[in-house]
């Protein structure tokens, strides 16, 4: 997906609410599915909350508002028309499958304890 | 069961996979784009891990270790089709030579997950997803560059036809086939080719390449019974060079 | 793996008279509050600068740092360290690709980052100079060197640029793969034959001055960094971070019987770590492209930029935009 897909609110920090710098709008036409992404702690990723139907981006981040503004501080508000997302089909999911079992991609497939503890009792038995 | 032509279908299906997954990951590194060097890593390990299963079946049925197996035999002792020893040369060599293997592998491996021997259709099963993401791969490239700029078709065409008679010698017959096919432990390498070139056919048709007639095409064969290019030995010096150092000691 | 400050040149700082004071008082106080600053943030000219220089040469850290250990992939020993070390430099280049990703929030494209990289207008860390002789030379970049790079990486991770540190986030918890899988070679090398370990005693010979330079040049010699340090951009001091490097690996290594080459290395009571001065001299001279592997380093990528040339042609057709990250 593009960047330019993504609907941006502006950027707060402290105590401000993003939210509360999106204006309520109500717009004719037809409308789409956007998803709706926040970002709840400064430096870390957007996180995606839901979706809302919406005839324009800025009506989805006052549809967002009414939905998702839970008085918790949001930072930022992102909002992607549906459409715009490349989503996983479930067959693709089978491109997946053997990760579980690439082991040597995990800290946890090298353990060299015993190796190493020989290797010092070896060592201290020598003179 | 016949063990003999069971045992050389698998030498060939794993040196083809750890030849091929060796020149894969030189790759790492020299890319055209880091996207490319990345993808070609992933398709690397996926080769050599499946080059380690299908030695560890060998094994299973009396071979030596996978290490032994692979690290110590020299180039005549080796099965796979000369195709995959070629040296990478330029990215479009590459990238040909990956799109024909793979979807010949992506097939093989497909006919394989009905195979009478159980181990192997499992093996064929689970790796399924792992085969999609290189045909993936190999024809969303195949399709950009195929029909994208003057010099990049130009080049891909070069490559293919210099590739096309190698890319036949995957399928060099062996005195084993009947034996595979009555067990129905593989439907042969005939039957392989003909899907392989509908399939090569239909992906190669969404571009401006160029298949010759196929009559024209002399296959190159001889590595299914040892007889390899000037390529193998070297590459096999090179992937042992530490393990022979010392092939007792622990690495 | 990269070394943080250590290609770090001074930098000047008269540009921030012309900031405008109120934004940049409160820009310092949110760094200070301990926030993140994202892209659209106001941020100094001067932090943009040195950022984009700090994130663009960890990037090509990485991507040039693939090359030593790429070239034993082919020879690793065995199945099981063949596709360890595979994955392990795919991740390096995949850590190449987030951090440029990163240093493009800012406004310069991975394009004309690589350009200024073969350009040699932009530096790497200094240690990718080195030649790899050995499977042991490369064993000890996936331990140590990397281990090095941790120490930075995961001091930089609490810095104040946000898709930074998220970058780093991810990357360090890649690395602790690659610390587990370099020790777990070393610890087979020292517990091996005489000859494996010989061949490990003789790589931390070579690579030891290298390894002493990868913090930096001392904090007696080198160029003052307090508005780094203030912006988060520099989490610590050159010193700090070696001394932080050898407190935890000279014991483990010293546990597997090798000899490190400084005759001078030991902690003292105050707990800091005492070693003979490293040759700054020939860390200038590598770094100013006169180092063993410099020229081969650069052709390498050269090499495969200008062969990858027509590919990347080809991608743009039919024709694509270039778009900034968002994050
Ligand atoms: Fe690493
Ligand atoms: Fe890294
Ligand atoms: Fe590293």
């Amino acid at each position: 997906m593009d960047t330019r897909e993504v609907f941006v609110s502006p950027l707060t920090e402290g105590a401000n609410n993003a939210y509360d710098l999106i204006s309520s709008t109500d717009e004719p036409g037809p409308k789409k599915t956007f998803e709706i992404y926040h970002l709840v702690k400064r430096g870390k990723q957007h996180v995606h909350v839901g979706s809302v139907l919406a005839a324009t981006p800025q009506q989805a981040m006052s549809e967002a508002k009414k939905q998702f503004n839970s008085g918790k501080v949001i930072y930022n508000v992102w909002a992607i028309a549906s459409e715009a997302i490349r989503f996983t089909t479930s067959e693709e999911k089978e491109l997946w499958v053997t990760l579980p079992d690439k082991k040597f991609r995990d800290a946890s497939d090298y353990k060299g304890g015993d190796k190493l503890k020989e290797f010092l009792e070896r060592n201290q038995s020598q003179p | 069961m016949n063990n003999l032509a069971l045992k050389e279908l698998l030498y060939k299906l794993a040196d083809d996979q750890l030849i091929l997954g060796h020149r894969n990951s030189e790759w790492t590194g020299f890319g055209p784009i880091l996207e490319e060097d990345i993808a070609f890593s992933s398709m690397a390990q996926d080769k050599i891990g499946q080059s380690l299963a299908l030695y560890t079946l060998l094994q299973s049925l009396g071979e030596s270790d996978p290490d032994t197996v692979a690290f110590t035999r020299n180039a005549s002792q080796f099965h796979n089709c000369i195709l995959v020893e070629l040296p990478n040369q330029e990215y479009d060599f590459s990238l040909i030579r990956h799109f024909l293997f793979d979807t010949a592998e992506a097939l093989r491996f497909e006919a394989l997950t009905n195979s009478s021997y159980e181990p192997l259709s499992q093996l064929a099963r689970k790796i399924r997803g792992e085969l999609r993401y290189h045909t993936l791969h190999a024809n969303t490239w195949i399709k950009q560059l195929g029909s994208a700029t003057e010099e990049s078709i130009t080049r891909l065409q070069k490559s293919l036809d210099i590739a096309l008679p190698y890319a036949l010698g995957i399928f060099e017959l062996s005195s084993l086939e009947k034996e595979l096919i009555d067990q129905k432990i593989f439907i042969g390498e005939n039957a392989l080719k003909e899907k392989w070139i509908a399939k090569i056919e239909s992906v190669l048709s969404q571009t401006q390449l160029r298949l010759p007639d196929w009559k024209t095409v002399t296959p190159v064969y001889g590595g299914r019974e040892g007889k390899h290019s000037e390529h193998l030995q070297p590459l096999l010096d090179e992937m042992s060079e530490v393990f022979r150092i010392d092939p007792g000691a622990e690495w | 793996m990269y070394g943080g400050g250590n290609t770090f040149e001074g930098i000047k700082t008269d540009g921030l008279a012309l900031e405008d004071p109120v934004k940049l008082a409160e820009f310092e106080a949110r760094i200070a509050r301990g926030e993140k600053i994202e892209p659209t943030d106001w941020m100094p000219q001067l932090y943009r600068k040195q950022l984009i220089r700090m994130i663009e040469q960890h990037a090509h850290s990485e991507i040039i740092g693939a090359l030593p250990e790429g070239t034993w992939i082919t020879r690793a020993p065995g199945f099981k360290r063949k596709m360890s070390l595979m994955a392990k430099v795919q991740d390096e280049v995949g850590h190449a690709q987030l951090l440029y990703s990163a240093a493009e929030t800012l406004g310069k494209s991975r394009e004309q980052m690589i350009d200024d990289l073969i350009n040699g207008k932009s530096k790497y860390s200094n240690i990718f100079n080195y030649p790899t002789f050995t499977w042991a030379d490369c064993c000890f970049i996936s331990w140590l060197v990397d281990a090095g790079a941790i120490v930075n990486q995961l001091a930089n991770a609490k810095g104040s640029y946000g898709p930074y540190c998220r970058a780093l986030d991810r990357i360090c918890a890649e690395e602790s793969f690659h610390l587990k899988y370099g020790h777990h070679c070393v610890i087979y090398l020292a517990s091996g034959t005489a000859t494996q370990r010989q061949m490990f005693q003789e790589a931390l010979n070579r690579w030891w001055p290298p390894m002493m330079h990868f913090f930096g040049p001392s904090d007696k010699i080198s160029a003052h960094t307090e508005v780094l340090m203030r912006w988060k951009v520099k989490m610590g001091t050159n010193d700090e971070m070696r001394n932080q490097f050898l407190d935890m690996y000279v014991p483990k290594i010293w546990e597997l019987g090798f000899t490190i080459p400084d005759p001078n290395l030991k902690k003292n009571e105050s707990g800091k770590w005492e070693y003979t001065e490293p040759d700054w001299e020939e860390f200038k001279r590598v770094i100013n492209g006169d180092g063993p592997c410099n020229k081969e380093r650069l052709e390498v990528r050269r090499v495969a930029e200008a062969r990858g040339k027509w590919v990347r042609e080809a991608l743009k057709t039919p024709k694509t935009e270039y778009v900034t990250p968002l994050a």
